[in-house]
């Protein structure tokens, strides 16, 4: 169909000017202005985590030998720096990557994150897995949640309006990205690994991030 | 586009002349009224402007604004808690321009094809018709209808194609039907 056969012909000039004018009226950002904000929002999200981190006693290697800190550690930052690319990662396209990898994240992530926890302790003794009753797992559950979402609204700000297909999919990603990387802090903080202690503090913040995060990416990173 | 995003404001009116006659074209096949439809076209354009800094340098600007428009389409439909807006089926424009009052026998039978046409692709489940639609009523690549979509090129091969089964079966059928009157 022409332009000349299209409805559009009839409206072309009426509307035109009230797009255009309705565009005129409301002030946008431009991609220099918004990628400035968007390395302040992200260092902020940054130092808070950080702060907060270190504010709660930073790290506590408690009983663990330190290698086997430095191990797990080195798992979790792993898995927040695929996290985030993958979550972040926008390929070439306005509409975003196919949502496999996002989803598989999201699947995959919390199995792998305990295995890896669990095997490398045992690896190290299976006595730095005693579950105690006096940490259940509360505070970490309660310091991941709070470092978490901090993170995801930096990160969630700063993916603002850029998914117009699944952007529920991508705030889960985005959720799922900040939990494991104030994860990968909690983890050099809590000196516990028990099985109980791992799921409450360490792996179901996980998962509530993730189900917060797709909440707020329906709402914010639509277009 | 790129030249918006990076502050030349006079560029929209550019994307604006390059993309509003196949977008409009596209809401007023999937929206009923006129006016809704022009405001559905005119927020389209400024979900886009909002967003001018997220837009990557090099990227296409069609399948994004039909992805937009789409997804402002279903939020209409949900909005109004009915089902996903179907043809007018006494809209010419929906006909492909045939003019249904024409009292030609020809004009006649190919209005009544049209408007079968219209009717079946209204039957399809709402992603065949999708599919199909933005391939042969939009002109769009596969890629870019996969990219609006957000499945596969596989996944949207595979959908316009029991689309198009679909209605060659049952306008098979209504060319039959049509014969038989017209003999």
């Amino acid at each position: 169909m022409s332009v000349e056969e299209s409805p559009l012909h009839e409206l072309a000039g009426d509307l035109r000017s009230r797009v255009l004018a309705a565009v005129r009226a409301e002030p946008a950002p431009t991609r220099r202005a918004a990628q400035r904000r968007n390395v302040l929002l992200l260092t902020a999200g940054a130092a808070v985590a950080l702060t907060t981190f270190l504010a709660l006693g930073g790290f506590r290697a408690g009983d663990r030998p330190t290698r086997l800190v430095a191990v797990t550690c080195v798992g979790w930052i792993a898995a927040a720096a695929v996290a985030l690319q993958i979550a972040f990662a926008r390929g070439r396209s306005m509409v975003g990557r196919h949502p496999a990898r996002r989803v598989a994240l999201l699947v995959g992530a919390p199995f792998l994150l305990f295995a890896w926890k669990v095997t490398v302790t045992a690896c190290f003794g299976v006595e730095f897995m005693a579950t105690s009753t006096d940490h259940a797992g509360y505070r970490c559950l309660g310091m991941s949640l709070g470092m978490g979402l901090a993170l995801l609204v930096v990160f969630a700000a700063a993916r603002r309006r850029t998914d117009p297909v699944r952007p529920g999919v991508t705030g889960a990603a985005l959720g799922m990205a900040a939990a494991i990387a104030a994860g990968s802090l909690v983890d050099a903080w809590c000196p516990y690994a028990g099985v109980t202690h791992l799921l409450l503090g360490h792996i179901l913040p996980l998962v509530a991030l993730a189900a917060l995060g797709a909440l707020v990416g329906r709402r914010f990173l639509r277009v | 586009m790129e030249r918006y995003a990076t502050g030349s404001d006079g560029a929209f009116a550019e994307v604006y002349d390059a993309v509003a006659a196949r977008l409009y074209t596209y809401l007023h096949r999937n929206v009923r009224d006129t006016h809704r439809c022009s405001d559905l076209l005119q927020e389209t354009f400024l979900q886009m402007h909002r967003a001018r800094a997220t837009f990557l340098s090099g990227a296409a600007v069609m399948p994004w604004a039909f992805a937009i428009a789409r997804r402002l389409v279903i939020d209409q439909a949900r909005r109004e808690r009915r089902a996903p807006p179907l043809a007018d089926l006494s809209d010419p424009m929906r006909t492909n321009g045939v003019d249904l009052a024409c009292h030609d026998d020809q004009a006649v039978e190919e209005g009544e094809l049209a408007r079968a046409f219209t009717r079946e692709l209204a039957r399809l489940p709402a992603s065949q018709r999708t599919a199909f639609e933005l391939l042969k009523r939009d002109g769009m690549s596969l890629a870019e209808a996969a990219q609006v979509l957000g499945v596969t090129v596989t996944a949207v091969k595979l959908r316009a194609h029991r689309a198009y089964v679909a209605l060659r079966i049952a306008l098979g059928v209504h060319a039959v039907r049509l014969a038989g009157v017209k003999s």
